[in-house]
C-alpha cells in the first residue's frame, strides 16, 4: 500500500442467524474494493443460513431431516458443517452433539427468530428428546459426500454454522490491512504481518468487567456462556446451551472464551467445555491443543496449557 | 469421556473451511458476472430474497455505526406477507449493557427504513464506559472488541420487533 494513500476503516452490519454480524477492514481507499470486500464477506452468513437454518423448513438441513432413512446427496457446505460436528461429537463423546435439535424444540427454542413462527412441536419431552438424540445415527459417506438418517432426527449446526460463516467471511477479507467479522459471541481478527494487533477485551461471563485483553492477530475468538438466552420454557435457570447426554443445562460452568485458529472450531470446543464443566472441558482443549479460559460459577479462573501462547494477555485485577 | 478418539478438531476445522471456500470461489467464478471482483451475492439482495417468506425485520442493512448521522437503513423488500401500517414506529431495547432506540419507517405496508436513532451499547467505548472504574482506569478504553457480544445484538432485534409489533397491531 502506498503510503501516499492512507488506509481506510470501513464496517457494515446486518442481522442474521439470530445476531448482529459485523465486518470491518482497514484497507486501500482506492473505489469500492473495501466495501465490495465487506459486502461479499457478509453474503456468506445468508448463505450459510439458507443452508443450515433448523427453522426455516426449506433450509438444505430442514430437507434432510425430512427425509430419514434416505441417503441424500448433501451440498458441500451442509456436508462439511454436518461432518466437522460429528467429529466434535465423536472427540467428545456426545457432550456436543448436533442431533440434540428435538431436545432444544421441547425446551422452547422453536421460534424463528425472523418472522415469529414456530416451528412444529416433535411431540417429544425432554427426557425423551434427549434420549432420542445420538450423533452415531448420523451416517456420512465420506467419498461420495452422501448423508443419511438412520432414524427420524432433529439437527442443529447452531454451534458450527456461525463460526463457519464468520470463517468463510474473513476469508473474504484476508490480504486487507486489519480486518474482523463479529457474530454474537464469535469473532475473527485478522491483521497482515506487522499491522497493530487486535485488543480483545475477554468478558468476565460472572458480571459486566472484562478478565483481561487479549493482543492477537489472525486467530478467532469464541465466547459461550449460559446467561445470555435463558431458554423460552424454562423455569429454573436453564439456557441455551445443554448438556445433549442429560437434556438439562450444564450448571459447573459460567463461561468459555476459545481462541482458535477458526471461529468453527472455537465455538464448538467452547460450547463442548460448556457442558464439560470446567475440569473435564479444560482437559478437552489442552487435548486439542487450543488457547482457552474456563470460568466456573464457583472458584478460580482456569486457563489451558496453550495459553496464552503468542499472543500478549493483560489480566485485569480485581 | 465415553470414548476417546484421537482427532484434531483444528486441523479439521480448518481444513472444511478451505473446502467451502474454494467451492463458493468456483462458483463465483464460474457464474461470470464480467465484474473483476464479483461479490457471490450482494448482502442486501440475499436477505430479500431469504425474505420472500419471511417478515422484514431481517432485513436490516446496518451501515458504519461508528458514524454519526442515519446509521442504518432497510434492504429494499419486495415482498412482505405482513401488512404494517404506515408512519414512523419506534422501539427500544436494553440488555444489561444498555440499549438502542430504532424508528422504523413503513410506507405502503412496507419497512422502507430502519434508523437507529440512539445507542447505548456501541461497543467498545459504551460498553467500556459501563464497566467497573478499575477497568477502564487500567487498560480497556483501549479495547477494538470485547467478547460474547450476544446481548447488544438481542437488544437490537428486539427494538425493531418492538417497532414492528405497534405497526402491526394498530394495522
Amino acid at each position: 500500500m502506498s503510503p501516499l494513500t492512507p488506509p481506510r476503516t470501513a464496517s457494515r452490519s446486518l442481522v442474521a442467524m439470530d445476531t448482529l454480524v459485523t465486518a470491518r477492514a482497514e484497507g486501500p481507499d482506492a473505489g469500492d474494493v473495501l466495501d465490495a470486500a465487506l459486502r461479499r464477506a457478509l453474503a456468506w452468513f445468508p448463505e450459510v443460513e439458507r443452508v443450515c437454518s433448523r427453522f426455516d423448513p426449506d433450509s438444505e438441513l430442514s430437507r434432510l431431516c425430512a427425509r430419514p432413512g434416505e441417503t441424500i446427496a448433501a451440498g458441500p457446505l451442509l456436508f462439511e458443517a454436518l461432518a466437522f460436528a460429528l467429529d466434535v461429537a465423536a472427540v467428545t463423546g456426545g457432550a456436543f452433539d448436533p442431533t440434540a435439535g428435538a431436545a432444544q424444540q421441547a425446551r422452547g427454542f422453536r421460534r424463528n427468530y425472523r418472522d415469529g413462527q414456530q416451528t412444529p412441536d416433535s411431540g417429544q419431552g425432554e427426557q425423551t428428546a434427549a434420549r432420542a438424540a445420538g450423533y452415531r445415527a448420523v451416517r456420512l459417506d465420506r467419498r461420495r459426500r452422501t448423508v443419511t438418517l438412520a432414524r427420524p432426527l432433529l439437527l442443529d449446526l447452531g454451534a458450527v454454522a456461525k463460526g463457519l460463516a464468520v470463517d468463510l467471511a474473513a476469508r473474504e477479507l484476508a490480504g486487507m490491512e486489519r480486518y474482523a467479522v463479529e457474530a454474537g459471541g464469535d469473532l475473527f481478527a485478522g491483521a497482515a504481518p506487522g499491522a497493530e494487533p487486535w485488543r480483545i477485551g475477554v468478558r468476565d461471563p460472572r458480571g459486566d468487567g472484562l478478565l483481561g485483553t487479549l493482543s492477537l492477530r489472525n486467530l478467532a475468538v469464541c465466547s459461550s456462556g449460559g446467561d445470555e438466552r435463558p431458554a423460552p420454557a424454562a423455569t429454573d435457570g436453564e439456557h441455551h446451551i445443554i448438556d445433549p447426554r442429560s437434556g438439562r443445562s450444564p450448571r459447573a460452568v459460567s463461561g468459555v472464551t476459545v481462541i482458535a485458529p477458526a471461529a468453527m472450531t472455537a465455538d464448538a470446543l467452547a460450547t463442548a467445555a460448556m457442558v464439560l464443566g470446567p475440569v473435564r472441558g479444560v482437559h478437552l482443549l489442552d487435548e486439542q491443543g487450543v488457547a482457552g479460559i474456563v470460568v466456573p460459577r464457583q472458584g478460580v479462573v482456569r486457563f489451558t496449557r496453550a495459553f496464552p501462547g503468542a499472543m500478549q494477555w493483560s489480566p485485569i485485577l480485581a | 469421556m465415553a470414548r476417546k478418539l484421537n482427532k484434531n478438531l483444528v486441523a479439521l476445522g480448518s481444513a472444511a473451511i478451505v473446502t467451502v471456500y474454494s467451492i463458493g470461489l468456483a462458483r463465483t467464478h464460474s457464474a461470470g458476472s464480467g465484474a473483476a471482483v464479483a461479490p457471490p451475492v450482494d448482502a442486501a439482495t440475499a436477505i430479500a430474497q431469504a425474505l420472500a417468506t419471511a417478515t422484514p425485520a431481517a432485513a436490516i442493512q446496518v451501515r458504519d455505526t461508528a458514524t454519526a448521522t442515519p446509521v442504518l437503513t432497510a434492504a429494499p423488500i419486495t415482498s412482505a406477507p405482513v401488512s404494517y401500517r404506515d408512519g414512523v414506529f419506534t422501539g427500544a431495547g436494553t440488555s444489561r449493557f444498555g440499549g438502542f432506540e430504532v424508528a422504523v419507517t413503513i410506507v405502503d405496508g412496507r419497512i422502507t427504513g430502519v434508523e437507529l436513532t440512539r445507542v447505548t451499547t456501541r461497543y467498545p467505548a459504551s460498553r467500556v464506559s459501563r464497566l467497573p472504574a478499575q477497568v477502564v482506569e487500567r487498560q480497556s478504553a483501549n479495547v477494538d472488541m470485547v467478547t460474547g457480544a450476544t446481548a447488544s445484538a438481542r437488544a437490537f432485534r428486539d427494538a425493531v420487533a418492538q417497532a414492528l409489533a405497534q405497526a402491526a397491531a394498530q394495522g
